[in-house]
């Protein structure tokens, strides 16, 4: 019935009820699994299956389980959401966890710059703060300065750099970070992001106003 | 503005959709029976953001089916069939109950039959150790974050929260709070992928409990700006409700009402590209039959929930809707001219009860001195 009402909340809960009453969640990663390839994000599926894991222990596997996902679909939010949740849940975040987390999400940036859900986890991994890692983000700097042609594909590598220089700017009162970010910010509304160009407008100005 | 600028089409033929609803659903609706009351709100609200609810000649009748399904115990039951249900199976359910109370606001209706104290102590009853809160007394449903929170905290916010201690409240704040995912926006349960929809039901259920942009606020300002900017990415030509998605018509109410609830004092033309999300909005117009799609496909049917979010969504834009209340402005100034009635009610009740004990306590203190005054001034009993 599951298969055929795959977005039903009570057929979900139902099971999840039954796992309980049998206290065996035993089956439940093969069932979620039949789920995913119909709708690799289908979220009841994803609650389920981190319910299973966290009622019954059974981390083993899937922080592997979630990198193999993303290496059929790095653009999988579900699968970037799950690899969190369960270092979370399992190790923890030890600094070298963060660092190794670090290295992973670069390399699928390497595969898609334009991924939101990476760039995302990166913030998520660095608490938001983006000054954490300077080393890192000055990476990132470079990296813009050097793409001659930008484009849309490039919108979040520039956010990101203008969010890291303008958290500068507060933190340090610098005003070269400032000037740069606004630059930036300018550029995403004129160019690389004008979908939201109203946005980045009025970031840019609510910048240069304190800088 | 007004719906007719939107440029939505025919407006005449969305009028007629959602009057077509109130009437009979074709068979595919038949696994939704038991949730009437949802279907309805959905119709009466799309009517409503239409400007057109009062071409409807029987809201009275409207009004006697919706306060047949109130509970006496508390709660409204999703449908006759729900409520005719053997007792031990038969319960009312929160999203009934918010969509029972939206539909009585959309109808005109003082909201003065509803059973207060049953309610109140109803949804306390619903109210998990955690904060959450389940669906219905019998926990057939997992808690969900996206109805079952709202729904509480909008019926606690109008109704009052004599069950609701500062304790309660506090856990509520709380359990909200552990559903923040690590893109900054909103899961269903702890853990799980931040979404739009659960985003706007965080933030409008934090609004609700006093927790939103004030001295109790729980979330900082920069906690603010990154739920904005995790709103604002979900453009691309509409609306969607995750990363990566494709577009789909009920996020333009989701993620703009989140949005809104986010930075109130900033117009949302300041984030969103207006003309981009009307303009997908267009292109899901049902053309055959009214309302609106999901999306733009061939082989979709417009339906009541995308319908009725895409015109709450575009209500938002376009400032004409509460984006907490899912109510046009103008409704929800009766909606707070309620809730103070509700208030004063209480106050007065509790006052008359002090009045009545004063009164009782002047009487009996009067019949005390009465009796002792006639003691004193009886005749001593020996005279002379």
């Amino acid at each position: 019935m599951l298969k055929r009402h795959i977005k039903n909340f009570q057929i979900w809960h139902h099971r999840q009820v039954l796992c309980e009453w049998a206290n065996d969640g035993s089956r439940e990663k093969a069932m979620t699994e039949l789920i995913f390839k119909q709708d690799q994000k289908n979220y009841h599926a994803w609650q389920h299956r981190q319910w299973v894991v966290k009622r019954f222990g059974l981390f083993e596997g899937e922080i592997d389980f979630a990198r193999e996902l993303l290496v059929k679909d790095v653009y999988n939010n579900s699968a970037w959401n799950h690899l969190y949740f369960c270092i979370q849940n399992s190790t923890g975040w030890s600094e070298e966890i963060r660092k190794s987390e670090l290295s992973f999400v670069q390399e699928k940036l390497e595969v898609a710059i334009d991924n939101e859900c990476a760039w995302n986890y990166l913030r998520a991994v660095q608490n938001h703060i983006l000054t954490a890692n300077p080393q890192l983000a000055d990476k990132f700097v470079s990296k813009l300065e050097v793409i001659e042609d930008r484009g849309n594909s490039h919108k979040h590598l520039a956010a990101y750099v203008a969010d890291y220089l303008a958290e500068k700017t507060e933190r340090d009162s610098d005003k070269e970070s400032g000037t740069k970010a606004v630059q930036i910010y300018t550029e995403l509304s004129s160019n690389l992001d004008p979908v939201r160009r109203n946005y980045w407008n009025y970031l840019s100005s609510c910048l240069s106003a304190k800088i | 503005m007004k719906i007719e600028e939107y440029g939505i089409g025919n407006v005449r033929s969305h009028v007629r959709y959602f009057r077509n609803i109130l009437n009979v659903l074709p068979s595919r609706y038949s696994y939704l029976d038991s949730q009437r009351l949802v279907i309805a709100q959905f119709a009466l609200g799309g009517l409503s953001f239409l400007g057109a609810i009062d071409q409807l000649q029987n809201k009275e009748e409207f009004i006697e089916w919706i306060y047949s399904l109130q509970s006496p115990h508390g709660g409204f039951f999703g449908s006759k069939i729900m409520k005719e249900l053997p007792s031990h199976l038969a319960k009312p359910h929160i999203a009934s109950t918010f969509a029972a109370v939206q539909c009585l606001i959309l109808l005109g209706d003082e909201l003065d039959r509803i059973h207060i104290p049953e309610l109140l102590s109803w949804i306390k009853s619903l109210m998990n150790p955690d904060g959450s809160f389940q669906g219905a007394a019998d926990a057939s449903e997992p808690t969900d974050l996206r109805e079952f929170t709202y729904c509480a905290a909008f019926l606690i916010h109008i109704f009052g929260t004599s069950n609701f201690s500062d304790e309660d409240r506090k856990r509520a704040v709380q359990y909200i709070i552990s559903c923040q995912s690590p893109d900054t926006a909103f899961g269903q349960v702890p853990g799980a992928e931040g979404h739009g929809a659960l985003t706007f039901c965080a933030l409008a259920s934090l609004k609700f409990f006093g927790c939103l942009h004030s001295d109790e606020g729980v979330l900082s300002a920069a906690e603010l700006k990154r739920i904005v900017r995790f709103c604002v990415n979900r453009q691309s030509e509409g609306i969607h409700g995750r990363p990566h998605k494709p577009d789909d018509t009920c996020y333009t109410f989701w993620t703009c009402a989140a949005l809104k609830l986010a930075q109130p004092s900033i117009d949302i033309s300041e984030k969103l590209d207006k003309e981009r999300v009307l303009s997908f909005v267009r292109s899901c117009v049902d053309e055959n039959i009214g309302g609106i799609k999901k999306l733009n496909a061939k082989n979709q049917y417009a339906d009541a929930t995308h319908s009725y979010f895409a015109l709450a969504g575009l209500g938002v834009i376009f400032d004409d809707v509460m984006p907490e209340y899912m109510l046009k402005k103008d409704l929800t100034k009766r909606v707070l001219r309620i809730r103070n009635r509700v208030k004063e009610s209480k106050l007065d009740s509790s006052n008359s009860l002090l009045s009545r004990a004063g009164n009782l306590a002047l009487s009996v203190s009067f019949a005390i001195l009465s009796v002792y005054a006639t003691y004193l001034l009886r005749e001593p009993l020996t005279s002379a």
